[in-house]
């Protein structure tokens, strides 16, 4: 029994992605942030090109490809290849190999995670790594505690953005919220759409200011318009400040963390979570059973765990040697759900729910110290 | 054993500025090969290589230890090394060449002000135009860097060579970081600066490589060089007074001053007026205030602390 018997009796095909992809694709949809990491180069008429960072990627990108041209329902995919990363310590190796398996256009959510990871501890026990410390998280999780705090759509927005920066919520709580910009838009606060377009409009005749490049006027009048909402709004104060640090910093033992969570919506009538802290602890239920537990077990869930991986957008987990999280060793199997990523990749002509999950079993053996 | 490699900016307003800075320390740099060589002499330091490059092959000399000393701009160093304190020391920051590296927009985008501000647009235009906002620049890894501290992720960068200021109205980029000492030219182009967005205030520095190999061939002429910067830099903060009688020791140390010999007296220049007056109302008068060229001491902390931070 190896690995990818495992991913294959799951009923998908085997494929076998690009390893050379438009460096733009990863760029476009992580930022400027994953740069330092990918293997990318400049060919001769300019174009920018990378190797792939991991198959989760080039393997939507197949996907889209397929369902563009009719495909429909669920499908399994499964690979086994190098990908490369430009290493962050000069201990790891900048190409490595995943084995792993995506899902797309499966229905049911919360046991689609569950067999997603029993697949992952599956596939790790045949490898001959039978237990390890898993940490956990969903990162639905705080996007569905903002939406119970009554905020205006453009902060309520700009918090759920801030969330998947390092540090962002804190600053973004913190933020100077005054400047030309905000005085503007304070005066505008009451007025009509239209009259926010000709209160622009006088503005740039009075002054000769003309707009340039592609960000339309339009666009200059809409945020404008949102944040003369905003100032009508709620304010971010002091109760939605502690409600949100409390939440961003639960760390606790899987097994109390909806309960934590349900706590925290109580305390401060947030009504909107209850799916998410649902889906917490059914989607634990569903993990304890015998093919994982020696992997669940002691596992710790964070509500900020994985905010970082750009594209995905609900439960996450990483497994890796050892037994206590203050070990930091490096995970040797991750994976999530990213059910965003087909409509990024697609410009939302694609929607289907998709995720997917890896082994890197050179971290079965080395089990090295993570970014020190 | 290693000569030591000193470069300098081989054109323009920094070329000129820093022989003048170079010649008032006491060194005339005399090009080889005339006004078009590449390497030079300095009359007083026979040990040592000079080049005339640019001012980014210098940054770029002196962070992979090609260059064991230059001058060149700190923006440079900041964006072409990853971590500039542990590559480069800052001897002396030589007080011109000064300019900003700085986040600008259009100046129609009147709902932007800030970084914060520049974050929420950035997200919008995702939305609207299915890609992210472009910015525009050379200074890719200091850019990045301050993006990520202001928590701003929407947009990439677009590596830019010359005119950066234009992109924004030629439709390569909407957002632009740039370096500029006036803001002229960005207003020109229909740019504004963002209230919190200045990078880095820059100007043009002496700097040491920490990373090039030292030893004692390279140590003794830098022992020189940077006496001297030292004498010279001392020289523009202190003036010196000269008084009709000798002044007590008490009063000397009381006043903070540094007493040369009977009748001459170091003073710092912020407060060479006042002291020259207050002598001449007690008495010690008359007292001639003049400038002083150079101001030598035993001691160099400044070389002290870079060898001692040598590995």
């Amino acid at each position: 029994m190896s690995a990818m018997s495992v991913f294959a009796k799951l009923g998908g095909d085997l494929v076998q992605p690009d390893i050379l992809i438009p460096a733009t694709i990863p760029l476009e949809l992580s930022g400027e942030v994953v740069r330092s990491r990918i293997c990318a180069f400049t060919d001769e008429e300019g174009r920018e090109w990378a190797l792939r960072p991991d198959l989760t990627l080039p393997v939507a990108i197949m996907e889209v490809a397929a369902r563009a041209d009719g495909l429909r329902g669920p499908a399994t995919r499964f690979y086994d290849g190098p990908v490369f990363r430009l290493p962050a310590s000069k201990d790891e190796p900048a190409e490595f190999r995943q084995m792993g398996f995506e899902i797309f256009g499966a229905s049911s959510k919360v046991s689609t995670d569950v067999d997603l990871y029993t697949a992952i501890c599956e596939a790790c026990t045949a490898e001959g790594v039978d237990r390890g410390y898993t940490q956990l998280g969903d990162l639905a999780v705080f996007p569905a505690f903002v939406d119970g705090l009554g905020l205006s759509r453009d902060i309520a927005d700009g918090l759920k953005r801030a969330f998947r920066q390092e540090g962002g919520v804190r600053a973004f709580i913190r933020a100077d919220r005054t400047g030309a910009a905000a005085n503007l838009a304070l005066r505008m606060s009451g007025m009509s759409r239209a009259e926010i377009e000709a209160f622009v409009e006088d503005i740039f005749a009075l002054t000769g200011i003309r707009p340039i490049g592609e960000r339309s006027s339009m666009e200059i009048v809409e945020r404008l318009a949102d944040r003369a909402q905003s100032n009508i709004g709620p304010e971010l104060g002091p109760d939605v400040q502690k409600l949100v640090e409390q939440v961003l910093g639960v760390d606790v033992p899987a097994q109390q963390a909806a309960e934590h969570l349900s706590t925290l919506a109580k305390t401060f009538g947030i009504q909107t979570a209850d799916t998410a802290i649902e889906n917490l602890a059914v989607r634990l239920d569903g993990l304890s059973g015998d093919a994982c537990r020696s992997f669940i077990d002691g596992a710790r869930f964070q509500t900020r765990f994985g905010r970082r991986f750009t594209y995905y957008d609900g439960f996450v987990f990483e497994i890796s040697a050892g037994d206590r999280p203050d070990q930091k060793l490096s995970p040797f199997a991750t994976g999530g759900r990213y059910d965003g990523l087909l409509a990024d990749l697609s410009n939302g002509a694609i929607d289907t729910t998709a995720l997917g999950g890896v082994i890197m079993p050179y971290r079965f053996t080395t089990g090295q110290e993570a970014g020190s | 054993m290693t000569r030591l490699s000193f470069a300098i900016p081989s054109k323009g307003r920094l070329k000129d500025n820093t022989e003048n800075w170079l010649a008032a320390c006491g060194f005339k740099v005399r090009q080889l090969g005339g006004g078009r060589g590449y390497t030079a002499t300095l009359n007083g330091l026979p040990d040592v290589d000079i080049m005339l490059l640019s001012a980014s092959e210098i940054a770029a000399g002196l962070i992979a230890g090609d260059l064991h000393l230059g001058v060149t701009g700190e923006d440079l160093i900041h964006d072409l090394s990853s971590d500039a304190e542990r590559d480069v020391c800052t001897f002396r920051r030589l007080g011109f060449g000064g300019a900003n590296v700085i986040v600008a927009v259009p100046t129609s985008w009147l709902d932007v002000d800030t970084m914060a501000d520049l974050e929420a647009a950035g997200a919008q235009f995702r939305t609207r135009h299915g890609r992210r906002m472009r910015v525009a620049t050379k200074y890719l890894r200091l850019t990045r860097r301050f993006f990520a501290t202001r928590s701003v992720g929407e947009y990439r960068l677009v590596e830019s060579a010359g005119a950066t200021e234009a992109a924004p109205a030629a439709g390569s980029a909407e957002v632009i970081v740039d370096i500029t000492s006036t803001g002229a030219t960005l207003k020109a182009n229909g740019l504004k600066i963002l209230s919190d967005g200045i990078i880095l205030k820059s100007e043009a520095a002496l700097m040491g490589s920490r990373t090039a190999v030292w030893d004692a061939e390279g140590l003794a002429p830098l022992r020189v060089l940077l006496d001297r910067v030292e004498a010279r830099n001392e020289a523009m903060q202190t003036q010196k007074l000269e008084v009709g009688c000798e002044v007590p020791s008490a009063l000397t140390e009381e006043l903070g001053l540094t007493v040369l010999q009977s009748g001459a007296i170091l003073c710092p220049v912020k407060k060479a007026a006042n002291v020259a007056r207050r002598l001449s109302l007690k008495g010690f008068g008359p007292v001639a205030i003049s400038n002083v060229e150079h101001v030598f001491h035993g001691e160099n902390a400044m070389f002290d602390s870079f060898i001692a931070n040598l590995s």
